[in-house]
């Protein structure tokens, strides 16, 4: 197990870089890897983002009406992009006007029950033993700052490489000669020009939001506690479920859904750039809560 | 020993933080349906002495009938969180600081446990109801009573749901055994801390395990999620749950968490 100790002689205080870097990576081994609940709960985030994508994209291919009699070609590209849904498609008509997006749910549950559990390890039960090894508070909010974010990308990285091995494997079975156009079927907007790059933004749109509400949890943790946080950040999902809000970021995770209520269709570059947003002035508001935080009074409780 | 941690239990900050968000909730959900279906102009015309309109009253208004509403479905969904917050996680606590240490030379491991048990469950039980019967009286200020009609068709409870018998028959004895059972849930939820408190050594992982699973058998077990306690906890069911399997599943995983803290308890040594 990577420990925080110094293996190695050397003479003084080692430098603060030195410090950073080897805490960095105690932070993101011992976050996942040395626990075998999260390692065991990231996969299962994983397993439901693929399964998510897996049932958006059997109910879109069930309900895309047919062209000529046959079934419309899908390129790579758009099934590629349909990773963008985050939700479980559906179909909205009178007799199914509302579906609740369980998978979404489930994953977003399984990232904050992950953040939440790892914060109450580091912030709260050895949150002075920590301090003393590091020395500094700001190394140590920047490393939890990274960690977050390299821990939901990693999820979002897989959910990616499967989508894109499904996409090979499914477009090779479409029709050919007969497409159609799958952004304004999903978004109900035109097809913008900016090409490969609105397909990425998509797959970025959904990452962003997960990694800035993870950001949020952090930082809230350090005022009201890790559960109460974790709490907090559900029903913020749950509302996103059930409102379409422009304050409500995670309804922008389900664009399917989404482009129903949006006035002028989805727009994945401004949902980014809220999400940045939240996850800077997070960061912002959690180093400075941080910085004030009386971690000896809190291990007296 | 009971009276001291019922005490414990019920004076923490966080019983009053975890009753606050549960009334809060039921507050919500007064102002935003209740309120609504109070100046509905179909009183208008009951009050005009018009025949043939049923409009929203108390027993499809309330909380526990209107399963298509935000604060209702926040409610339900955090309520497996809200019971455990106050109070399940202290046998965790008490193990990891020592405490116990200190509490079983005044008593036996055993009166320890029992007293933990009963205030956990009694705290559970309170956060569960208290805004459900709050929520109640509440909209009860605002619509009279009408006795339900299945021919209305404006009745959360489907002919499939649990006892739907017994609600459009007697919807009294019908709120009672919900009111009970939902208590008894909310306690056996908030016990079942005990379980993750041997197990784990992380009081988030505690408190939120039994949240997890929850949410887990609601969302992933298909036919089966009418059995999982988000759904069995709202009086209208969203998925269907039988009677007897209902009952049997939950006084068998009741007797699970007893028999592993008994089993526990006996090998329980202070070090």
């Amino acid at each position: 197990m990577i420990a925080l100790t110094n293996n190695r002689p050397h003479s003084g205080p080692l430098p603060q870089g030195s410090v950073f870097l080897r805490f960095l990576r105690y932070e993101l081994v011992s976050g996942i890897l040395f626990s075998r609940g999260r390692l065991a709960l990231s996969v299962l985030v994983i397993v439901l983002l693929c399964g998510g994508f897996m049932l958006s994209y059997s109910s879109l291919v069930g309900g895309l009406p047919e062209l000529s009699g046959k079934k419309p070609l899908v390129d790579f590209a758009m099934v590629f992009g349909f990773l963008l849904t985050g939700s479980d498609f559906y179909s909205m008509d009178g007799s199914t006007p509302f579906v609740i997006p369980a998978v979404w749910i489930l994953a977003q549950t399984a990232i904050a029950f992950l953040i939440g559990s790892r914060v109450n390890d580091t912030l709260e039960d050895q949150a002075l033993q920590t301090l003393t090894r590091v020395q500094s508070r700001d190394t140590w909010w920047i490393a939890q700052c990274i960690w977050v974010f390299i821990m939901v990308a990693i999820f979002y990285i897989a959910a990616a490489l499967f989508a894109v091995l499904l996409a090979f494997i499914l477009t090779a079975q479409a029709t050919p000669g007969i497409e159609l156009d799958l952004w304004s079927y999903l978004t109900s907007s035109p097809r913008p020009e900016g090409g490969m790059f609105d397909f990425a933004s998509l797959f970025i749109a959904p990452f962003l939001l997960s990694a800035a509400l993870s950001m949020l949890q952090v930082s809230l943790s350090l005022v009201i506690g890790p559960i109460p946080a974790f709490l907090a950040i559900l029903c913020y999902d749950i509302a996103s479920v059930y409102l379409n809000l422009p304050f409500l970021i995670g309804d922008d995770a389900m664009i399917a859904r989404s482009s129903f209520a949006h006035v002028g269709g989805y727009n994945p570059l401004l949902t980014m750039l809220i999400a940045l947003l939240v996850f800077v002035a997070s960061a912002i508001l959690g180093r400075t809560l941080l910085l004030k935080k009386d971690l000896a009074g809190k291990k007296g409780e | 020993m009971i009276v001291a941690e019922i005490k414990r239990a019920l004076s923490s900050t966080s019983f009053l933080i975890a009753l606050g968000v549960g009334l809060l909730f039921a507050l919500a959900h007064i102002l935003t349906v209740a309120v609504p279906y109070a100046f509905d102009p179909d009183w208008s015309l009951v009050q005009a002495g018009s025949k043939g309109v049923y409009p929203n009253s108390l027993l499809n208004s309330w909380i526990g009938a209107t399963p298509y509403a935000l604060s209702t479905s926040l409610f339900f969904f955090a309520l497996p969180l809200l019971v455990c917050l106050p109070h399940a996680g202290t046998l965790y606590t008490d193990l990891k600081s020592g405490f116990i240490s200190s509490v079983i030379t005044r008593c036996s491991i055993k009166d320890y446990l029992v007293a933990k048990a009963v205030a956990v469950f009694l705290s559970g039980g309170i956060i569960g109801i208290a805004p459900l019967l709050f929520n109640f009286l509440g909209t009860a200020m605002l619509l009279p009573a009408l006795t339900p009609e299945p021919a209305a068709g404006i009745f959360n409870v489907p002919p499939t749901a649990l006892l739907a018998d017994l609600f459009y028959a007697q919807p009294w004895a019908y709120l009672l055994f919900f009111l009970v059972f939902d208590f008894i849930l909310c306690g056996i939820i908030a016990c079942s801390c005990f379980v993750f408190s041997f197990l784990v050594s992380n009081k988030f992982v505690v408190v939120v395990a039994p949240f997890l699973v929850c949410v887990i058998t609601y969302f992933a077990l298909g036919d089966a999620s009418g059995y999982s306690p988000i759904n069995l906890l709202n009086p209208s069911q969203s998925h269907i749950a039988q009677l007897i399997p209902t009952l049997a599943s939950y006084v068998i995983i009741a007797c699970a968490i007893t028999l592993f803290v008994v089993w526990k308890y006996r090998r329980f040594e202070v070090v």
